[in-house]
């Protein structure tokens, strides 16, 4: 992993010419705003205002002693963090300084179709619901399996 | 397994896992989720409109150089080219902003595999500073989210312990012919026409390429031809004929590499098969050399 500088290699060149960097930008802003917006449908959930939406899936506050540890938040190492800013590019630090804590769980409507085998108040922990909500999701959007199946890795 | 450790190598490696390498529930899982990484279509012909195949081809070229010159871990290429034809196979893509792709999906690959993994300054350095750290971080997220953060993708190299364990192999052979299938499979990720094949089927096919190019050398023919290709079906649940097809485009993808290399070289070549091949193993290297 030695790195000599001031002795150019072969593998240091440039493949394709000059890069047009405002393009660059602009392509990474939109693929950026739609990720978010497709996490948004997704989820339910406005990851930049930090507020549910309407949707499927129900949101419920919690206080951060009432998760797992795993879900609170931590800094290793160094503090800094370059790519804020365009992570929430709409004032996101501003709003909430601190990490919120929220878990989810589902409507009873959709917890009926799946057979009902828990009952909704006993979902407290994260990964149970998000396990049922995709079976339910399976259920209730039927037309949608195909187009869901095709997006899954 | 001696051998591993006699190996002059500054990085200190855990020795390999026999629970993991003698149980063959791992290689049955490895064989149930390869599929799940693989792209989800052959992106020249449905998805990109800038991008043409021998783009592709340089791209690699060059992510291997990369690798081979900052001594990655072996996997790190293939995996790399896994992430990038997993987001061509999803994202039209300009030209302009391929080889900041795949120094993207380098960093990547080296953060998931290594020790000390390749810093974003030092690929933007090899892009001939065409791109800045800064974008390559913000395009890192950008992929991450096509890819679904599913980075552990399975490699062919994840097979090669699991193959070579159950063939018979004289033991000073050994490390001769994991090296070699270890280049035959850095060849395969180079070549598109490999990109859509399951990861064991090119671990499968190098390994048995490298068995038949090493033993032909000396006469030995015992573990060459058909008993070959069906012992190793039988190990991946491969079909034999795809096998072979497989194992042959292998072979012809390393012709042409030499072809290639020797085109470049305008040198006299060793004669023997086994020189050959420790060529083809480094061919950059070999250019580098000579430029």
């Amino acid at each position: 992993m030695e790195w000599r500088p001031g002795k150019k290699t072969h593998a240091q060149r440039n493949l394709f010419g000059p890069v047009d960097h405002e393009q660059l930008q602009q392509d990474f802003q939109h693929m950026l705003h739609s990720s978010i917006e497709g996490a948004r449908q997704k989820w339910n959930f406005d990851f930049l205002q930090d507020t549910p939406a309407e949707g499927l899936l129900q949101w419920e506050e919690l206080e951060g002693h009432q998760v797992p540890a795993f879900y609170h938040s931590c800094v290793v190492g160094e503090t800094q963090r370059p790519l804020q800013r365009l992570n929430w590019p709409l004032g996101w630090e501003d709003k909430i300084p601190h990490f919120v804590q929220v878990t989810l769980t589902e409507k009873s409507k959709s917890s009926k179709k799946t057979g009902g085998k828990r009952s909704p108040e006993g979902k407290k922990r994260r990964q149970t619901s998000l396990t049922d909500y995709y079976s339910a999701k399976k259920r209730v959007k039927t037309n949608m399996q195909a187009a869901a199946k095709k997006s899954a890795p | 397994m001696e051998l591993l450790c006699c190996e002059v190598d500054p990085m200190k490696r855990a020795l390999p896992d026999s629970n993991l390498l003698y149980d063959d529930r791992v290689l049955h899982n490895l064989l149930t989720i390869e599929e799940r990484y693989l792209p989800q279509c052959s992106y020249f012909k449905c998805v990109q409109k800038d991008i043409q195949p021998f783009m592709r081809r340089m791209v690699a070229t060059w992510m291997l150089e990369v690798c081979e010159e900052q001594k990655c871990e072996e996997e790190v290429f293939p995996l790399a080219m896994n992430y990038l034809d997993r987001f061509l196979a999803v994202v039209p893509t300009r030209k302009c902003h391929l080889q900041l792709l795949g120094a993207v999906c380098m960093f990547l690959a080296s953060k998931l595999k290594e020790t000390i993994p390749l810093t974003a300054e030092k690929l933007c350095i090899y892009t001939d500073n065409s791109i800045k750290p800064q974008e390559l971080l913000e395009w890192e997220l950008v992929v991450l989210g096509k890819l679904k953060w599913n980075l552990a993708a399975i490699t062919p190299h994840d097979f090669i312990e699991h193959i070579l364990r159950k063939l018979p192999l004289p033991k000073d052979k050994l490390l001769l012919i994991r090296k070699h299938a270890q280049t035959f499979i850095a060849l395969c990720a180079t070549d598109f026409n490999f990109a859509m094949y399951p990861p064991s089927m090119i671990a499968t096919g190098s390994v048995g390429a490298a068995i038949c190019g090493l033993q032909c050398d000396d006469g030995e023919s015992s573990l060459c031809g058909d008993s070959l290709t069906e012992l190793l079906a039988k190990i991946t649940s491969t079909d034999v004929d795809c096998l072979k097809a497989c194992q042959e485009q292998i072979e012809a993808v390393l012709v042409s590499n030499l072809r290639q290399v020797r085109q470049q070289q305008q040198q006299s070549n060793r004669s023997k098969m086994v020189d050959e091949l420790d060529q083809a193993s480094t061919p950059t290297d070999v250019r580098d050399i000579n430029l």
